[in-house]
């Protein structure tokens, strides 16, 4: 209702101080209308008749019989039932004729409205009230009186005085005026009676009823009536409205289906996440800008011994956990700031061996900001463990094996030696023998598999010898060169101009020479083996040339890799049958700074492999 | 012919050092622990020749019996060979820097060439 309220009191207001003033105008208009037509009447009448009636002598001597005669007679052209008394005045103030008899001669010295009319010799009316001559503005109640001046001969000689009471005058214009204001006044209220029915209907009515139904949309009622609608604005509105509202009601049915579909499958999916993020061995845990913890997986309890609930676990439980040991908090923090991963190898920390690693969360599609980094802890104290005991089971081994090998291969050599004549029987002698080449093999073997074992954990110390490489190629070639001999293949190397200094551990050079030149001696038939040599920049570079069975491609990627089976049959190694001479070429040609590879090779045609070592500073 | 003493625990490897430095026509003398070798190198009446020692032995270290050889006046110019199975190379620096006259890596050299090195040594002297 307030709205009509709203609507109502401009107009009643308005309406009102309309009728108010008009009112009022309309009431001084008239009323000065109407004294306006006496008062130019009487004034007519003044002037007309004074030339007629009145003499100047009657001014001086009014007291004449005469001049009283002509004085009445005077004012009985301009008296009308309306005038209550009528006066005649000199100019010196003294009243010459009146109604009042008695009056006559009366002399009033500070009479204000004669001194006025003397002194602008115009006619004029005033309005008074009954008690006294002050002047009042009053439609009803008082008196009016018109002071006209009487002009003999163009000189004024008098005045004329009309009292009337106003109420006779005015009383049909105020009647008139009130009754006006009394129809204004009714039909205005019936005309106001009447636009609050109808603003009712077709205002209030319509907007209370969307009002309603827009209410019942938020307790979900879409249906909730709404009146007809009307051909105009408004009705305009409640058809958008309720168009709105059939939309809306689809749209919110719709969504609450969907919101459930997809809750569900979120949920499905949350649960997916989490059972993944669970079965990680590592522990997982997510942090915000803030430093809170957002996300841990079960590993993560379990490494760092967490108890209680995961979903209350707090980044200040992880905080106290690593107390003293890791500032978990600070390297976040450092990981945020500088965008960059970081990782822990290894950290003693509880007894346990773990390695950490710290990554940086970031919005790269939009801004390159950091929401926050990720923390993956793995618990590597087995691995260390195993590592430790396969340390452990290599240098036991190293002694341990070696031991009882040393005792077989030097007793074998010393019966060889020094009981040959006792032994007379050749086969016994030959088991001997055997028995000595066997242990020595063994003991090869098992020199490999501690190479590759220290190598592999890079333990193998390199001495820093300098020397020239053709010189212990030399030396190594003369060593096995009973073996190219009894095949009656040619071995023999290029001497360069000048010694080639290289600065590496000599036995192990020797130990490569050894693995390629035997290697090559044994895949070739027939022909020649050379190693030649070559300075390339701060290398020199060792080429091993041999006219054997060659490689066939398919084997070619195998050669440097452990064991290098292809198939049963081994690509390239000599009779020690274990797979890892080059193998332990390469890792100990790479240790002390070189390369080794495959140069070419064809089958049926030969090899050539090569290998460089850096030169001598 | 000199008199020797080896000091090896592994009796395998005991005997045939000793054999072989026998066939060499060394008088030798094999101990296989340590307490029982210093005790022996006490008898300064009876010194060997030549001290053939096994770095790793029973009850005392084959570096402390080096130490103690060494250190002593009476043994101290007694050459002795160590003997081991490591290829460290801080170990042979340690044991020269103790006063180890040669340093032998067991599997590297089989009895023969064992007593060739210690005729070697024996001879320098």
């Amino acid at each position: 209702m307030k709205l009509w309220y709203k609507l109502i009191s401009p107009i009643i207001i308005v309406s009102a101080v309309v009728v108010i003033v008009v009112s009022f105008f309309i009431a001084s208009a008239l009323k000065n209308l109407f004294f306006k037509e006496d008062f130019e009447k009487m004034e007519e009448l003044v002037f007309e008749n004074a030339g007629h009636y009145l003499q100047k002598e009657y001014f001086i001597d009014y007291t004449n019989p005469e001049a009283q005669e002509q004085f009445s007679e005077f004012l009985e052209e301009i008296r009308d039932e309306d005038i209550a008394r009528t006066t005649i005045w000199s100019k010196n103030q003294v009243i010459l004729f009146s109604d009042l008899a008695p009056v006559i001669g009366f002399y009033s010295p500070d009479h204000r409205d004669l001194k006025r009319l003397f002194e602008t010799g115009e006619a004029f009316f005033i309005e008074k009230s009954e008690d006294t001559n002050k002047p009042v503005q009053t439609i009803v109640g008082g008196f009016l009186d018109t002071y006209i001046p009487i002009f003999l001969d163009g000189e004024i000689q008098g005045a004329v005085e009309l009292h009337m009471v106003k109420a006779v005058i005015t009383e049909p214009i105020e009647d008139a005026i009130r009754n006006i204001i009394y129809i204004l006044i009714s039909s205005g209220i019936v005309m106001t009676t009447l636009i609050l029915l109808i603003e009712r209907q077709i205002i209030i009515k319509p907007i209370h009823s969307l009002d309603k139904a827009a209410e019942a949309i938020s307790r979900e009622d879409f249906d909730y009536p709404i009146n007809k609608k009307s051909d105009d604005e408004i009705g305009d509105l409640v058809s958008h409205f309720q168009n709105m509202r059939v939309r809306l009601k689809s749209l919110v049915g719709n969504l609450e289906g969907e919101v459930q579909v997809r809750t569900r499958s979120l949920k499905e999916e949350q649960a997916k996440l989490m059972a993944s993020l669970n079965a990680l061995p590592r522990g997982l845990m997510l942090i915000d800008t803030s430093g809170n913890l957002l996300l841990t997986n079960l590993s993560l309890g379990r490494i760092l011994d967490l108890s209680g609930n995961p979903a209350d676990w707090t980044i200040s439980d992880i905080e106290k956990k690593f107390s003293g040991v890791f500032d978990i908090k600070g390297q976040c923090a450092r990981c945020q700031k500088e965008k960059t991963p970081i990782t822990i190898k290894e950290l003693f920390w509880a007894g346990k061996f773990l390695d950490l690693f710290i990554a940086p969360i970031i919005m790269i599609k939009d801004s390159n900001e950091v929401i926050g980094n990720l923390v993956l802890i793995g618990d590597i104290t087995e691995q260390k463990i195993l590592e430790r005991s396969k340390d452990e089971f290599f240098s036991i081994a190293s002694h341990e094996l070696r031991t009882p090998l040393t005792a077989i291969r030097g007793n074998a050599s010393m019966i060889m030696d020094f009981y040959k004549d006792k032994i007379a029987d050749k086969d016994v002698q030959e088991m001997i023998s055997d028995m000595f080449a066997a242990s020595e093999r063994l003991i090869r073997i098992v020199g490999d598999f501690l190479d590759v074992s220290r190598l592999e954990q890079r333990r193998m110390e390199f001495k820093k010898d300098n020397f020239d490489i053709a010189e212990i190629t030399g030396k190594t070639i003369k060593e096995i060169n009973g073996n190219a001999l009894a095949k009656k293949i040619e071995l023999r190397f290029d001497l360069p101009d000048k010694p080639l200094l290289v600065m590496a551990d000599k036995d192990r050079v020797k130990q490569v020479l050894v693995n390629l030149i035997s290697n090559s001696i044994n895949y070739t038939k027939e022909g020649r083996i050379v190693v030649s040599f070559e300075k390339i920049d701060k290398f020199v570079k060792v080429y091993i040339k041999d006219t054997g069975v060659g490689i066939p491609p398919t084997s070619q990627s195998l050669l440097f890799h452990k064991f290098q089976q292809a198939g049963d049959v081994l690509a390239r190694d000599v009779t020690q049958g274990t797979g890892l001479g080059l193998y332990i070429s390469k890792l100990l040609v790479e240790g002390m700074g070189g390369s080794i590879k495959l140069e070419e090779s064809t089958v049926g045609k030969g090899s050539v492999f090569s290998f460089t070592l850096p030169v001598q500073e | 012919m000199k008199k020797v003493l080896i000091v090896e625990d592994d009796k395998y490897l005991g005997k045939m050092y000793k054999r072989a430095f026998s066939l060499n026509g060394h008088d030798v003398e094999l101990i296989t622990d340590g307490e029982e070798a210093l005790r022996r190198l006490g008898d300064y009446g009876n010194k060997p020749d030549l001290v053939i020692l096994d770095i790793i032995v029973p009850k005392v270290s084959g570096l402390d019996i080096l130490r103690k050889i060494k250190d002593d006046s009476n043994i101290k110019d007694i050459p002795v060979a160590v003997l081991t199975n490591s290829l460290k190379k801080e170990n042979e620096e340690l044991m020269t820097s103790l006063g180890a006259d040669l340093f032998l890596i067991k599997i590297e050299h089989d009895a023969k060439s064992i007593v060739e090195k210690a005729n070697k040594l024996l001879n320098i002297k």
